[in-house]
């Protein structure tokens, strides 16, 4: 689903990402972890392009999703985005009501009215969010828990119908039911998605995703199944972390 | 241990502050109350609707009143599409490089050019330069031209309040650059950018030196009825009354009548700035 071949980011001089070379599987939850600033959000991030935007960013190599180049000039980048979704580590409603937030994505496309309604309750169900918002569907969405605010803001990525959802820790802000629900939502995300998750939660980890990365230094120390990260990692610098010697 | 004396709270910066605050206060009120109190004979309904009479010993001052009112909607109409289109530049779209660096150096130092200078300027460029002689547009122009910096500044301000994770929030969805700006930015920077726009006006509104050489008029018996007529505007006609009229004794209740007149306006506007302001907050939450 998602290919990255020899992936190198800079931020002016200094190497963020090192030689990254991975393949993410279709209709998985692929867990990306590490300690603080080993490169995870920002691999992350560079999978819908939105370093576009930082200043001083120098990107090589070569990421395929669904045949298209993601780093190449010439991709529409804004199809892309479509295409590969994110959902932030703090909830990020925008000031408006909880429909207009979930409809936004689809305005911006020109869906009719009609249609726009049907897609908006749709994504709201399958974010869990449906029954708890139904009677005020026209109050701001910023009077939401957080909880509710962050699956609103996963309700307005699947809307737009991407194949892809990236998150970068999005339950690191939220109290441990919330984060329950969100956990319990992405097991049911992965039968439409394809999932790729920030976590600095092991457990987390372990939970939700089916296959795990581990990073240290910007470089890619292991892939494999959660499973095997877990129980018997490869390297010893993954089996240090995974045990809790370092982080 | 004991605390010492030098660990109790001293009620001496409390003071100072205090202090402060209430003589700027003072002199606030003695001011406002100065200015109300002599102007109080002078002021009624007909000071308001009617036209001077009798060399301005007599009658209203509608005309001056009418002037700074289209002289400042000129100043908004010069001002707003430049002002708020360059703030939106410098802060949602320009790298930063040696160049909007001393963009923003230049407005900076704009600000604080003297408005005499500005007066000079569009006296030289809109008046004689540009042929647009003494009137309302040469003037509006000039008052647009000093407002710009303030309102850039204000605006950017009220740019740099949205915080970054809404502008990403949009362009994750897809949402080209300017759909997060028209959609999700300008709808949460307004309030802001409403008080700057307001408050640069009103200032506008009061200002004297940019408009006595590109179209303020001394004295004229008719409210301007196109952009190249010259005009009566409230702070050249208080300027005037107090100091360059034959008989300035006769003419002091006007003048005061006159101060007391633009005050409220501006204070009227501000106060508009401060509903808009309110408004939007409790919408929002």
């Amino acid at each position: 689903m998602i290919q990255i071949k020899h992936l190198n980011l800079y931020f002016g001089t200094k190497q963020v990402l090192k030689t990254i070379d991975l393949e993410i599987a279709a209709h998985k939850v692929t867990a990306l972890i590490g300690p603080s600033g080993c490169g995870k959000s920002t691999l992350l991030r560079t999978l819908n392009r939105m370093h576009d935007l930082t200043p001083d960013v120098r990107i090589e190599g070569e990421i395929e999703v669904d045949h298209i180049d993601v780093l190449s000039p010439q991709t529409n980048v804004h199809q892309l985005r479509k295409k590969v979704g994110m959902v932030f580590q703090k909830p990020n409603p925008f000031p408006k009501s909880i429909y207009e937030n979930v409809a936004y994505g689809l305005k911006i496309n020109g869906f009719a009215k009609g249609k726009i309604d049907e897609i908006v309750e749709d994504s709201l169900r399958k974010s869990y969010l449906f029954e708890e918002v139904k009677d005020k569907l026209h109050e701001p969405a910023t009077r939401l828990s957080g909880g509710q605010q962050q699956r609103l803001c996963i309700a307005r990525t699947i809307a737009v119908h991407p194949q892809i959802i990236l998150m970068d820790e999005p339950c690191s802000a939220l109290d441990p039911i919330s984060t329950g629900k969100i956990e319990e939502l992405i097991g049911e995300l992965r039968k439409d998605y394809t999932i790729v998750i920030v976590t600095h939660n092991m457990q987390q980890a372990i939970r939700v995703s089916d296959y795990t990365v581990f990073m240290y230094l910007g470089e890619v120390i292991e892939f494999s199944s959660t499973e095997a990260i877990f129980q018997s990692p490869t390297k010893e610098l993954t089996k240090n972390y995974v045990k809790g010697h370092f982080g | 241990m004991k605390p010492t004396a030098s660990h109790q709270e001293s009620p001496a910066p409390y003071l100072w502050l205090l202090a402060g605050t209430l003589l700027v206060c003072l002199f606030l009120f003695n001011i406002l109350f100065f200015i109300f109190f002599r102007g109080f004979p002078a002021l009624s309904f007909d000071f308001l609707i009617q036209y001077p009479t009798e060399g301005m010993t007599q009658g209203g001052i509608l005309p001056a009143i009418v002037g700074t009112v289209l002289l400042t909607l000129m100043t908004a109409v010069v001002a707003l599409p430049f002002g708020i289109g360059c703030a939106i530049y410098l802060n949602e779209y320009a790298q930063d490089t040696w160049l909007t660096r001393s963009i923003r150096a230049a407005i900076r130092n704009l600000a604080g050019v003297p408005s005499i200078i500005f007066g000079l300027f569009g006296l030289a460029l809109f008046v004689q330069g540009l042929q647009l002689g003494t009137s309302l547009l040469s003037a509006g122009l000039t008052l647009g031209l000093l407002s710009l910096p303030y309102l850039i500044t204000t605006t950017e301000e009220a740019l740099k309040t949205v915080p970054n994770a809404m502008r990403e929030g949009a362009l994750a969805l897809g949402a080209t650059q300017f759909e997060t700006i028209r959609d999700i930015v300008l709808p949460q920077a307004i309030p802001g950018i409403a008080t700057g726009t307001i408050l640069s006006l009103s200032r506008a509104a009061g200002e004297t030196a940019p408009i006595l050489f590109t179209g303020a008029a001394f004295f004229i018996t008719d409210v301007p009825r196109n952009p190249k007529e010259e005009f009566m505007a409230l702070p050249y006609h208080l300027y005037m009354l107090s100091t360059q009229h034959q008989s300035i004794e006769l003419v002091r209740p006007f003048a005061y009548g006159t101060a007391a007149v633009l005050i409220t306006l501006v204070f009227l506007l501000n106060l508009t700035a401060i509903i808009i302001r309110k408004r939007y907050r409790t919408h929002y939450q």
